[in-house]
């Protein structure tokens, strides 16, 4: 048996993964585990999941690979200190509490941290462990691979090529730090008041709302050379000398004053407006660029199949617009494609070194914990909650949805990665809008700009979202413009889950709990579709294991919870 | 306010009054000092839930776990009240689910095994949290007379509603910890551990926040002493600020 442990931390979403004979048996990100969202820290509770998970102990490891090279990613952060020398010397008190005090020593820590000698440690390549991770984990058999993120140990982009047979290429073209889409994102999204490495998938949301009328002065700020390097005007960003936000003077000066974090979002008030317009052309402008980048690639590469990873392939808008615009006849994201997938990745990449061959592609995305239903059950009696079982929970579900009700969802094994794909799920009616309304202000008590996500079967997939499911559909890491509904359904059926801009962000599935109840949807006449978002309160993870399940459904306004054949209602 | 409590009272919790009586006219001069406490306090309170939400997940006891959960969940409610209020008294409270102090470990995590909470670590885990509110409940009530005298009835009110709970968590923890400690002797015994147990993270709590600014000061004079010669070598690999023009 071979056993590898690859660990993601230090930075945001800390992860581990194990694989076993080069097939992912357990991963799971640190916050779903230690309840603090995007956790950083170094993940034992994961990592001693993962060990009794698959029933070992760190002797039996092979090796430990962490994501990243810890003192070329030092090295970079110290010489760029001293390069931006002397403003950012505020900077430098952090850097060096930070990479001395416990950043540098990381692989000394993941040897305690997972039982093994010091020598079984190794370190990766933050850039290598994304393409490793977006290349095998799909069922390529070769592939152009682009990773985009902030930045890694210098890398902030880089194009490869893959193959099942030779392997990662070296990168055909690459951007070093300070040059960064992720960091140009992140910049805006501070400026808006949102919370870097949190916030962007909010400023995504935002965008819908706006008009894109600073695209041509914002697109001067970034752009992408005919080699696939991308280029920005480092006036406008201050990541490389401040310590908190990423923005310059100059951008204030030329965008706007920055909003307050925290201020409640009135969209129809003109200055929230203006600051959605400004959301609206940072997001076209780095669709633009992903695409020239997608564009280069194809041409240096001559494939069909475009995987991608990094904190920017989350952005599903962008990723909508690469499969459509880029000439890819394919476009693959992994669940989990930011930092904590590079814990899969690293050990991918270990795997083929070591071992001559590929791994396995990853089968499906539920690779966390599974959820103990007799401790959900006992808990429900603790709280005084209505505790049956039941043969045909699936039935109850999908009549609850039928009556307008929201119902969480916990079965199975959790899901890796930020989205909810029918094991940590609240299920709800995709129509009308009110649904949206009620579950936004109700339960998720978040931005009301904030969309919700469509579920379906495989097989209704072209006839309700225009188009059979795709690469980017199984994860949900895609978008699709949503159709008109079909005749003799309400016109308003999917308005619960179709954005402002008449796109949505779907998942198909083809076996399963989920597609079961969505079967009994369509016995009952309705759509077989449901709103599927994460089981989730505000600012916290994902719940994952029964106590977070069971607490969440006591103190929500959810109808129902539903763990595997167990069915809690309130008394 | 309510005077009988089941539960003991010891000296070091009476003494962690005096502090907050000595500070409270710095604390409490201005309106955004009050608003900045009040953060502090919706931080202790949202760490103080995931302690008890990682304990809820690791005892053997449904019945336990259920009341480290209903606990969790006032955590979280009084989270909130310190934060709004902290946002009424014009300080922009900063987004606590994704800004906890992670440099600072889970206090549960350093007293208990990842996997699971055995007898001896469940009754110092409960030890511990019951000195933890048994201390909050005491200087809430000091700082509720200083409130009241300060003239800010808004803030005394708030501090007295989340004293009541205080006291419900300090009495059913001390309940469960007589049960599981084995009787009133051994869990006073272990709330002499809990309060032992403070001394050495405190020491480093004051050691931390004397030395940090220090640290601070000598790293940015290393930056200074060290920053003329970096510079000078990396001069000719520096590259414009400015994109050519398009």
């Amino acid at each position: 048996m071979n056993a590898i442990l690859g660990v993601s931390a230090l930075f945001h979403d800390a992860a581990a993964a194990l694989l076993i004979d080069g097939e992912v048996v357990a991963a799971v990100a640190e916050e779903r585990l230690s309840r603090k969202k995007g956790d950083p820290a170094l993940p034992k509770r994961a990592i001693a999941w993962c060990l009794a998970e698959a029933g070992i102990t760190g002797d039996v490891l092979d090796a430990v690979v962490f994501h990243e090279n810890p003192i070329a990613r030092a090295s970079r952060v110290f010489v760029d200190c001293f390069r931006n020398f002397p403003e950012s010397f505020r900077q430098f008190p952090v850097a060096l509490r930070e990479e001395l005090g416990s950043k540098l020593w990381v692989l000394d820590e993941l040897a305690a941290a997972a039982g093994v000698p010091r020598e079984q440690v190794h370190a990766g390549d933050h850039h290598a462990s994304h393409a490793a991770y977006a290349f095998y984990a799909s069922a390529a058999d070769d592939a152009a691979v682009l990773t985009v993120d902030g930045v890694g140990e210098r890398l902030s982009t880089a194009g490869y090529l893959a193959s099942r047979t030779s392997g990662l290429s070296t990168p055909l073209f690459q951007t070093n730090f300070p040059h960064s889409l992720g960091l140009f994102y992140a910049a805006f999204a501070a400026l808006l008041g949102f919370e870097i490495n949190e916030g962007e998938y909010k400023f995504m949301g935002l965008a819908a709302f706006g008009e894109p009328r600073f695209k041509a002065e914002i697109a001067k700020l970034a752009t992408v050379t005919a080699d696939g390097s991308v280029r920005l005007d480092r006036r406008y960003f201050a990541y490389e000398t401040g310590t908190s936000v990423g923005y310059s003077a100059r951008m204030i000066a030329e965008f706007g004053e920055a909003r307050q974090p925290g201020m409640p979002w009135e969209l129809g008030d003109a200055r929230d407006r203006r600051y959605a317009d400004l959301a609206a052309s940072v997001q076209e402008v780095l669709e633009d660029r992903l695409l020239d980048l997608a564009r280069i690639l194809r041409k240096k590469t001559k494939s069909n199949t475009l995987c991608i990873a990094g904190g920017v392939a989350l952005n599903a808008v962008a990723i909508g617009r690469l499969v459509r615009e880029s000439g890819f006849e394919n476009v693959f994201v992994p669940p989990g494609a930011d930092d904590a997938g590079s814990a899969i990745g690293a050990a991918y990449n270990h795997y083929v070194r070591t071992q001559g061959v590929a791994p396995k592609p990853l089968r499906d995305a539920f690779l966390g914990p599974a959820i103990d239903r007799q401790r959900a059950a006992a808990l429900g009696e603790a709280f005084g909650l209505s505790v049956t079982r039941s043969d045909a929970a699936e039935a109850y579900v999908a009549r609850a949805i039928a009556a307008g009700k929201i119902v969480a969802l916990a079965t199975g094994r959790a899901e890796f990665g930020p989205r909810a794909l029918g094991h940590r799920s609240l299920l709800a009616p995709p129509g009308p809008a009110s649904v949206r309304e009620a579950l936004n202000r109700a339960v998720k008590h978040r931005e009301p700009f904030r969309p919700f996500a469509p579920l379906t079967r495989d097989e209704d997939a072209a006839g309700w979202f225009g188009a059979p499911p795709d690469a980017t559909t199984r994860f949900m890491t895609g978008l699709r413009h949503v159709p008109p509904v079909p005749p003799g359904y309400p016109e308003d059926a999917l308005a619960a889950v179709t954005h402002v801009d008449g796109t949505a962000r779907l998942q198909t599935v083809g076996e399963g709990f989920v597609y079961r109840v969505l079967g009994e949807l369509a016995a009952l006449g309705l759509p077989p579709v449901v709103l599927n978002t994460s089981l989730n309160g505000r600012r916290e993870p994902i719940c994952t294991r029964a106590e977070d399940v069971v607490a969440f459904f006591r103190d929500s306004q959810v109808d129902a919870l539903v763990v595997e054949d167990l069915i809690l209602t309130r008394r | 306010m309510q005077e009988s409590v089941a539960f003991p009272r010891g000296i070091w919790t009476l003494l962690a009054c005096v502090p907050v009586a000595c500070t409270a006219p710095f604390v409490h001069a201005s309106p955004w000092l009050t608003a900045r406490l009040f953060e502090s306090f919706a931080r202790s309170e949202w760490e103080s839930m995931l302690d008890l939400r990682e304990a809820a997940a690791r005892t053997p006891s449904a019945e336990r776990a259920a009341r480290y959960l209903a606990h969790a969940a006032d955590e979280v409610r009084h989270t909130r009240m310190f934060a709004k209020r902290a946002e009424e008294l014009g300080h922009i409270a900063q987004d606590l689910g994704g800004r906890i102090p992670y440099g600072d470990p889970s206090r549960v995590e350093a007293r208990v095994a990842p996997t699971g909470l055995g007898q001896r670590e469940e009754v110092d885990f409960l030890a511990f949290v019951h000195h933890g509110e048994a201390r909050a409940l005491a200087q809430l009530e000091t700082r509720i007379a200083i409130l009241d005298a300060a003239g800010d009835p808004r803030s005394a009110a708030l501090c007295r509603r989340v004293a009541e709970d205080e006291r419900n968590h300090a009495t059913y923890t001390w309940e469960l910890l007589v049960d599981l400690a084995g009787g009133p002797s051994a869990a006073r015994r272990a709330l002499l551990r809990a309060q032992a147990g403070e001394v050495v993270p405190l020491w480093r709590a004051a050691g931390g926040t004397l030395t940090a600014p220090l640290f601070s000061l000598l790293a940015i004079a290393l930056y200074f002493v060290a920053g003329p010669f970096a510079a000078l070598s990396l001069a000719g690999r520096r590259e414009p600020e400015a994109l050519p023009p398009q």
